[in-house]
């Protein structure tokens, strides 16, 4: 009898450790949902280590430890290490779809839109996956392609149809810009110092460069004529002039360069928001 | 028979039930243990996993105090308060709740949060019947009243805590000798005020930096306005009016504006140092109250 009692002692405390091991998945939710993305990770790490032998059960509870890892990676933003983890999910698993999805968003945010395309087409050609891959022929600036995939999309959607609007008038000023060129802007700003940055859009720069060029040319015009070429405050100021007036004409064919770098970041932040939204309403 | 059978059944209930505290106090041996491994981002995890598991309110007070104090030595303060306030303090137990005002304290005095930490020792009054109960929470409430310069309440509060320390009578004479030496003047630390300076370098270039106490810095600036402005005068006199305009004036007013924005900035970091060093003379007078020491209890 006492034996059968110590058995069922150890029995009792041994199930309730088991059990305890068999929720964690519901505390790994409750890390991610409350906003310990660090913690999560560790505590996924520290499971993964724990499972040993690949059955059906421990599979779908990898795929769903995976799913968890890759979510709090993305919410810190490490995109490298969540996509790797997204991809790790399964095709059985209940979050497949949205790992995919998510995976894909992650590289075009990281400007690798091939990889992001090649992910989308390996599945079924749903609404938001053509949407997505529409978002991302945008980001390749294809606007012939852009506006191919959307006939496929059905715009009826009520997850859509704002984005959608949005996403076409992005195109629309996409295919009216008329891009710069670096070298005009050189040319401007010989002629005239500062000019090539007022056509580059940055007006405050192109008066400031050319209210320093022009006085330094006034003060060398002075010497020049009340102390002669040889005199040592002459020679300073003219230099000085030529110094700044080829650094302008260097500095606006960079400026050109810039503004147009700066123009396509916050048309490509744009276009990233728009296929955010519609994600992250489609799967929550 | 019959009731040796029923006492081993009983018995083996306690023990269920016993099981359970067991893995719980394991569960609180190994957060600790990885706490004191300077493993804060591991322990932390524990502790969410121990107020996860119970619903106990003040086990669960007290994983999160310890999570809070993680995350503080991360250096991460806004989530520890964040963690602190899930807590309703209403029901808890004396010891836990005190020991949760504390950790909020000191989070709110590293984030320089001050009107917060005059609030919780409001409500602290409130909690404990007796001052001598929340004793230990002063410390951190008389740095905060000497960074918000009421020096009056914070020496009545800093006289309070010599006079109920356990330390002897010879030992608490020489304390207060020390405590009337820092708090003798009006003012105990002479701040400056960042207007002042601003005014008086828009009229006299330098002055500014002078008043403030850079005074190599001040004569610099004195002397380049001065020689700058000097020779764009003289230039101009000889009638080189663009050479006397645009290096002499131009270079003048460079220099008088670059020191008439800046002046603010540093006069409040001068005074935030003058009042880091006076709390380090309040700290040095608390740490020989030893009961009444700053020190991270568990």
């Amino acid at each position: 009898m006492n034996k059968i009692l110590c058995v069922i002692i150890f029995l009792s405390i041994g199930l309730k450790s088991y059990s305890q091991k068999n929720n964690d998945i519901s505390f790994v939710k409750f890390l991610c949902d409350k906003g310990y993305y660090k913690e999560c990770i560790l505590e996924v790490n520290l499971q993964k280590t724990n499972i040993e032998f690949f059955t059906d059960e421990t599979i779908s509870r990898l795929d769903s430890l995976n799913y968890y890892l890759a979510w709090s990676y993305y919410s810190i933003k490490q995109l490298r290490n969540s996509i790797s983890a997204f991809k790790k999910v399964s095709r059985n698993s209940v979050f497949y779809n949205k790992s995919v999805q998510f995976a894909a968003y992650n590289h075009s945010h990281l400007g690798e839109y091939f990889l992001s395309n090649m992910i989308l087409e390996k599945e079924k050609p749903t609404n938001i996956i053509n949407f997505q891959k529409a978002g991302n022929n945008l980001l390749k600036r294809d606007i012939n392609q852009f506006n191919y995939i959307l006939k496929s999309i059905d715009t009826s959607k009520y997850y859509l149809q704002k984005e959608i609007s949005n996403l076409k008038e992005i195109s629309l000023v996409i295919k009216n810009h008329k891009e710069k060129s670096p070298i005009l802007a050189a040319g401007m700003s010989s002629l005239i110092p500062g000019l090539g940055k007022i056509y580059a859009g940055k007006i405050g720069q192109g008066i400031s460069s050319f209210i320093t060029c022009s006085m330094f040319a006034l003060i060398g015009v002075e010497q020049y004529n009340k102390r002669g070429l040889s005199d040592y405050r002459t020679i300073i100021a003219s230099s000085l002039f030529t110094i700044f007036y080829i650094g302008n004409i260097w500095g606006s064919y960079f400026s050109v360069l810039i503004a147009e770098k700066e123009y396509n970041n916050t048309i490509n932040k744009n276009i990233l928001f728009n296929i955010h939204i519609p994600l992250r309403n489609f799967y929550n | 028979m019959k009731k040796l059978q029923i006492f081993k059944i009983f018995i083996l209930i306690l023990m269920l039930s016993f099981s359970g505290s067991i893995l719980k106090s394991q569960d609180f041996k190994k957060a600790n243990s990885l706490f004191n491994n300077k493993a804060y981002r591991y322990a932390s995890l524990e502790y969410i996993r121990i107020s996860y598991a119970t619903k106990d309110i003040n086990v669960k007070a007290n994983a999160e105090y310890c999570r809070a104090i993680c995350l503080r030595l991360l250096g991460e303060n806004k989530q520890a308060l964040l963690s602190l306030s899930q807590i309703n303090l209403f029901f808890l137990k004396n010891e836990i709740r005190i020991k949760i005002i504390y950790e909020k304290m000191l989070n709110f005095l590293i984030l320089k949060d001050y009107s917060n930490i005059e609030m919780l020792i409001s409500k602290s009054k409130f909690y404990f019947k007796n001052k001598e109960e929340y004793k230990i929470l002063l410390p951190w409430y008389i740095l905060a009243l000497n960074s918000q310069s009421k020096f009056k309440k914070a020496q009545e509060e800093l006289k309070y805590l010599i006079q109920t320390s356990d330390i002897g009578e010879p030992k608490k004479k020489l304390l207060y000798k020390e405590l009337k030496n820092i708090y003798s003047k009006k003012y105990p630390i002479r701040l400056k005020s960042p207007k002042t300076a601003k005014l008086l370098s828009t009229f006299i270039p330098g002055s500014g930096s002078i008043y403030n106490g850079d005074v190599f810095r001040g004569i610099m600036t004195f002397g380049v306005c001065t020689s700058s402005l000097y020779f764009g005068i003289y230039e101009m006199y000889y009638k080189y009016y663009f050479t006397g305009y645009f290096v002499g004036i131009n270079i003048f007013a460079k220099s008088y504006f670059k020191g008439q924005s800046s002046i603010e900035k540093r006069v409040e970091i001068k005074n935030e140092k003058k009042i880091n060093a006076f709390n380090y003379k309040c700290i040095s007078i608390m740490e020989k109250i030893k009961k009444n020491k700053p020190t991270i209890e568990k």
